[in-house]
């Protein structure tokens, strides 16, 4: 045994490491639970598309395989996809370190003003494409300090962030609604919506909607990847998420940390929402956010925090959300819908992941006993 | 004496976690009116099997009699109905409650009519008398010393009727003159021709106290037998599988250095901002260990934290080398190379989901790097060099933390601790709830590193090991300390005394 | 700002408050009791929603508002089943499957309520509930116009508050609750069936949530709309949180909540100088901030949001 020991140490390369790493996580278990989620989740919306009368197929074709059909397709998928990814990795950041951030939606909005402020503005108009970097900053800014409200108040008075970030959700939500209606109000047009700002992001291909972006947006995730499994800041989140006791021995802050991890997932979702007036929407209009906010929180559950699950779960989710709108036209069965899918498919990988790892449902074990006894 | 009935018969009780047998067929019989001991190293066994007796655990397999009669235990809720009571090692008492409310959960009323405190009070009353039990039954368990919130625990006991009582480690946290109030609740228990079982690793309570001991060991019954025909030696030779050469090398000649750390006036407050440190004044000197006696709670905790730099002090100053860093980050004290082993090792001295490598990193603020990142390649490499000498049992760089048993675990985080030569060690229990084994291989490593130079500061519950250690025993009460003894000069009983305020002489302030 | 101060503006005000308040009273009464044993039933929201639906579903086809009711607190346990077996017997994390249940809901009534009446324009109408006068106490000026002038949820929602606070304080149930949320391997240990009481707390959170979203479709509009519980579920966690877990003390929370909503649509209806965006934000405003003020986290139980494992070392 310990000779055995003692071999593996010194003779193991690093990708049979890697390889032992993952047999020992049972990977292959883990990917079966998330295709099976997957399936009954779907097994269960087909049946409720049975009940109203819709052919499920159709509507899953809407859903799951049109989007990745052509390339304007696949460009309109990668204007869902931008979003969902930013925010997916701004509140990775935040649950890394057991904060729940539920305020992705109030930190894009927030982001999207920061970016109207600069792009309607007199001084973005003189700077023209220049404008682009400086609304970005400054929706960072804003997400940040959105975000940082919850964290502040998490670190000094305790006050739970699930329920902050929610309550800062509503309050961005109108915060924006003032915003389209009086300050930033397009003085030409009569619906409620900002005058378009001065530049765009670039597209990158002809007869695609795809934009820079989803080039910033993938450049986050590196980063995400990079800072936590690399970085002595994204091990401190870590050690933050994995034992707050811990962290205390180790001499990490908690206060100070918390503040610093909510401002870094606002950077982030408040990118997405400046992207999403840049790059998508070119002006500022209430609903902007739409549901970005939960669905970049699914995708970081979804992903199981990892940067490569992360990657995966957004696609699939921006895969759905641009689908829903065409299966709404086409079937009449509302985008909603895939809310419900959403929320089935983490719960069966919960469960999944319990019967995995714990000591199984009560049938089970009674069944294993048996056959024990028997044998 | 063997043709009575037994109050309890286990009859081949196995009980694994995992791939952990922690009960392999475990027999034992307990008979009214006798007070029958489970003694054994720690991991050996012993709570987890009064655990499947008072029905916190499911055995696997084997079978529970009581009074001859097989029973299926599921719950504590069917232990207390067959009449079965339980001390725990670590009390099951709901601290906000007062005692009154905690026994009243016991009761078996119906579930929505109000609830009769007066009766429960009566009842309480009674028991305390008859059993000279002196407790506060109103306030809170929480601002009952220990002591007390054992007594509580006690009289939850007495309160249930119980037949056959548990009594789970009672005297670990207990100085020696409190266990002698216990032991005559005890004796009159089995006077009572009540069933007591009573588990301990200390051979010579033990000895006084039992009238059979069963020996468990790695899980196993190693022998029974009746206590007037036990002694010492056959004892632990019987726990531990052979003779084992208990004492520590000599190490006391050694000449103490220049002061390491010092403090003046130090005060600190607890989580829930109570201040448990008062104005301790403490200076610690290279090449010597400095033993901490005192009950649990009594600012021994605070003291270490705070000279770790993990606690802010909250009054008076900490100097290193004669230069003040009170107000400093814990990032300046591992810098000045103090180094910590704290009590909880799965929580605090490690992250559990870490794999070991990540680990290693822990209170490092100069890992190797390679441009702005970290090199966990070289990480990998020191700690894998670590493990092999420090003998940890493990898989691997990259099994994870949880996985390691409670010995491996305080050995890599000595290895972690004693990487870069510190100039002062803080160990808090550091062979608390350790196998005999694991326990004389971390003391060796205290000792070594104090002939290397190196200032300790050692907390410690074991008296053995404070003796056998310590160059000065410091015992703390209430925050404060009371007393400075050489371990040469005083007794287990005096530090006793004064671990309980007792301090006749005018040493305390 | 005198006009505001006049009976005919702060009777109505306080009566609209008192029923504005009634759903928040509900839940957040359902919730003390389920963070008392220990588990966060985040999935508040979710359950408000499916049961506005299910209880205007049931008065829908059955014609009675007292068994449409009914359905909305058993669908709001049903829903709470969800929670209870994710996160009681399964151990998962509470605010996750919370979350999940809350956007489930928003899909699956949307789906329900198509799948029963369809896509047509003129919606779906019940009577809402009659108002209950309460003799003698109704004729106490002022205060009697505000409380006892009430429909029969805002009478039984402050009852409910009343009789969990005895059930919590004077029995052996309640004190079972509390040792479940403290400390629940030392209730364990003295008797109390740990998985039954936390499943207990969210079914019957999910119960008084339920009468909470029946309140909203049957009791006040008379219709179910999309998102009608407009995160009422979410103040209800807050409410908890400032009552510090004091059923009563959250009917005086949620009278407060109740209160800051109905002066919002007044205000916005009365064209005021300030934008109409501000006193839709103003509740959450003042649950932020409340929360700052009163929000210590001291009074929690100490085993709120863990999993419990029986046999956990």
């Amino acid at each position: 045994m310990e000779m055995q020991t003692e071999e593996r140490l010194q003779t193991e390369s690093s990708l049979a490491a890697r390889l032992r790493k993952l047999h020992e996580e049972r990977f292959g278990t883990k990917l079966i639970v998330i295709v099976l989620s997957v399936l009954m989740a779907l097994l269960i919306g087909a049946i409720f598309l049975l009940i109203l009368g819709v052919d499920p197929f159709t509507a899953y074709f809407y859903l799951l395989v049109r989007p990745f059909r052509s390339f304007s397709s696949i460009g309109e998928l990668s204007i869902r996809l931008t979003p969902i990814l930013l925010t997916a990795v701004g509140v990775s950041f935040s649950f890394s370190a057991k904060l729940s951030n539920l305020g992705g939606e109030g930190q894009i909005c927030l982001g999207a003003i920061g970016m109207t402020l600069i792009g309607t503005s007199a001084l973005g108009e003189s700077l023209g494409v220049l404008s682009l970097p400086l609304g970005m900053v400054t929706a960072a800014l804003f997400g940040a300090l959105w975000a940082g409200i919850a964290g502040f108040v998490k670190s000094f008075f305790k006050a739970s962030e699930i329920i902050t970030t929610l309550m800062l959700n509503y309050i961005a939500i109108q915060l924006m609604s003032w915003c389209v209606y009086y300050p930033l109000r397009d003085p030409e047009g009569n619906i409620p919506q900002s005058a378009k700002i001065a530049a765009e992001l670039p597209k990158l291909f002809e007869g695609s909607r795809m934009n820079l972006g989803i080039i910033i947006a993938i450049a986050a995730l590196i980063i995400y990847a990079v800072v936590m499994y690399r970085t002595r800041f994204g091990f401190k989140i870590r050690v933050l998420g994995g034992s707050p006791e811990a962290a205390r021995y180790a001499g990490i802050k908690r206060t100070k940390y918390y503040i610093i991890i909510m401002c870094l997932s606002g950077v982030f979702t408040g990118i997405a929402g400046a992207i999403e007036v840049a790059g998508t929407q070119t002006r500022l209009l209430e609903g902007l956010a739409g549901s970005y906010g939960l669905t970049g929180v699914v995708a970081s559950l979804l992903g199981m925090l990892h940067p490569v699950g992360v990657a995966l779960s957004s696609v699939l989710l921006a895969a759905l959300e641009s689908g829903s709108e065409a299966m709404q036209v086409k079937t009449g069965v509302s985008s909603l819908f895939v809310n419900m899918l959403e929320a089935l498919i983490v719960l069966f990988i919960l469960l999944g992941m319990s019967l995995m790892t714990g000591p199984g449902l009560g049938v089970f074990k009674r069944k294993i006993k048996r056959t024990e006894v028997k044998a | 004496m063997q043709d009575r009935t037994p109050l309890l018969e286990l009859n081949g009780i196995t009980k694994s976690f995992g791939s952990f047998v922690a009960n392999d067929h475990i027999d034992l019989k307990v008979y009214p009116g006798e007070v029958h001991a489970i003694l054994g190293e720690n991991g050996a066994g012993k709570s987890t099997l009064m655990n499947i007796i008072y029905g916190m655990y499911k055995p696997d397999s084997g079978t529970i009699s009581i009074n001859g009669r097989k029973v299926r235990i599921k719950s504590p809720k069917h232990a207390l109905k067959h009449k079965i009571g339980m001390v725990h090692q670590h009390f099951m008492l709901v601290d906000v409650l007062s005692a009154i409310d905690n026994i009243s959960l016991l009761e078996d009323d119906a579930l929505f009519a109000p609830r009769d405190r007066s009766k429960v009070i009566r009842r309480v009353e009674e028991l305390k008398a008859r059993y000279h039990i002196d407790v506060d039954i109103e306030s809170p368990v929480e601002q009952l010393g220990i002591g007390m919130q054992q007594k509580v625990e006690i009289l939850k006991l007495l309160y249930t009727g119980a037949d056959l009582l548990i009594f789970d480690e009672p005297t670990a946290v207990l100085p020696p003159q409190e266990c002698d109030s216990l032991f005559e609740i005890i004796d009159n228990l089995t006077a009572e021709g009540k069933g007591v079982i009573f588990i301990s690793h200390k051979l010579d309570e033990v000895l006084q106290i039992s009238d059979r001991i069963t020996v468990l060991a790695h899980g196993r019954v190693v022998n029974e037998l009746a206590a007037k025909d036990a002694d010492r030696e056959g004892l632990v030779r019987m726990m531990v599988g052979e003779d084992l050469d208990m004492s520590v090398s000599s190490h006391k000649d050694t000449k103490p250095g220049p002061v390491v750390i010092s403090a003046r006036g130090l005060c600190a407050r607890d989580k829930r901002k109570i201040q448990t440190l008062n104005a301790v004044d403490i200076e610690i000197h290279a090449g010597e260990i400095v033993g901490i006696a005192g009950v649990d709670g009594n600012g021994q905790t605070e003291l270490a934290e705070t000279l770790a730099g993990v606690r802010h002090s909250h009054g008076g100053k900490v100097y290193i080398d004669g230069t003040e860093v009170s107000t400093y980050s814990p990032r300046t004290f591992v810098r000045n190379r103090v180094q910590y082993v704290p009590a909880d090792r799965n929580h605090i001295g490690t992250v559990p989901d870490f794999p070991l490598y990540e680990n290693w990193l822990l209170r490092n603020y100069d890992p190797p790097r390679k441009g702005a990142f970290i090199d966990y390649r070289k990480v990998k490499e020191e700690a894998a060099g670590a493990i092999r000498s420090y003998d940890v049992r493990t898989r691997g760089v990259d099994e994870r933390t949880a996985q390691l048993s409670g010995g491996n675990l305080q050995k890599f985080i000595m290895a972690r601790s004693l990487r870069e030569a510190p100039k002062l060690l803080i160990c808090e229990y550091p062979t608390r709830g350790l196998d005999i084994r694991a326990a004389m291989f971390i003391r060796e490593k205290i000792v070594e590193a104090k002939k290397n130079g190196c200032g300790v500061l050692l907390l410690s519950g074991d008296f053995d090991e404070l003796f056998s250690l310590s160059d000065r025993l410091i015992v703390m009460y209430k925050g404060r300390i009371v007393g400075e003894k050489k371990p040469e000069e005083t007794t287990v009983r005096e530090i006793g005394m004064l671990m309980m305020g007792g301090a006749a002489d005018g040493n305390a302030d | 700002m005198s006009e505001f101060l006049t009976a005919a503006f702060l009777i109505p005000l306080f009566t609209a408050g008192v029923r504005m308040s009634v759903p928040l009273i509900l839940g957040s009464v359902g919730e003390v009791v389920a963070e008392k044993t220990g588990v966060m039933n985040i999935g508040l929201e979710g359950q408000m929603l499916i049961a506005a639906l299910v209880s205007f579903i049931g008065a829908y086809f059955t014609g009675s508002l007292a068994l449409g009711i009914l359905c909305g607190g058993l669908s709001g346990m049903l829903t709470a089943l969800i929670s209870a077996f994710w996160c009681v017997s399964r151990k998962q994390d509470q605010s996750v499957v919370g979350i999940m249940v809350n956007l489930f809901a928003i899909g699956f009534t949307n789906f329900l309520y198509r799948a029963i009446f369809g896509v047509r324009t003129d919606r779906a109408k019940v009577e809402i509930l009659e108002t209950l006068r309460i003799p003698v106490l109704s004729d106490i000026p002022v205060i009697g116009e505000i409380f006892f002038e009430q429909n029969v949820l805002v009478y039984i929602a402050i009852l409910m508050a009343v009789f969990t606070l005895y059930v919590l304080k004077r029995t052996r149930f309640g004190l079972q609750i509390e040792a479940t949320g403290e400390n629940p391997k030392a209730a364990r240990s003295a008797g109390v069936r740990v998985k039954p009481v936390r499943y207990f707390g969210y079914l019957f959170c999910g119960f008084m949530a339920g009468i909470a979203g029946a309140f909203l479709s049957c009791g006040i509009v008379g219709a179910f709309t999309e998102n009608m519980s407009a995160g009422r579920g979410f103040i209800c966690l807050a409410v908890t949180i400032l009552a510090r877990w004091n059923p009563v003390l959250s009917v005086l929370a949620a009278l407060l909540f109740g209160t800051v909503q109905a002066l919002q649509l007044r205000l916005q209806a009365m064209g005021s100088e300030l934008p109409y965006q501000f006193f839709v934000a103003l509740p959450y405003i003042v649950t932020l901030i409340s929360l700052m003020v009163f929000g210590w986290n001291i009074h929690a139980p100490k085993d709120l949001g863990k999993p419990y494992n029986e046999e956990q070392r």
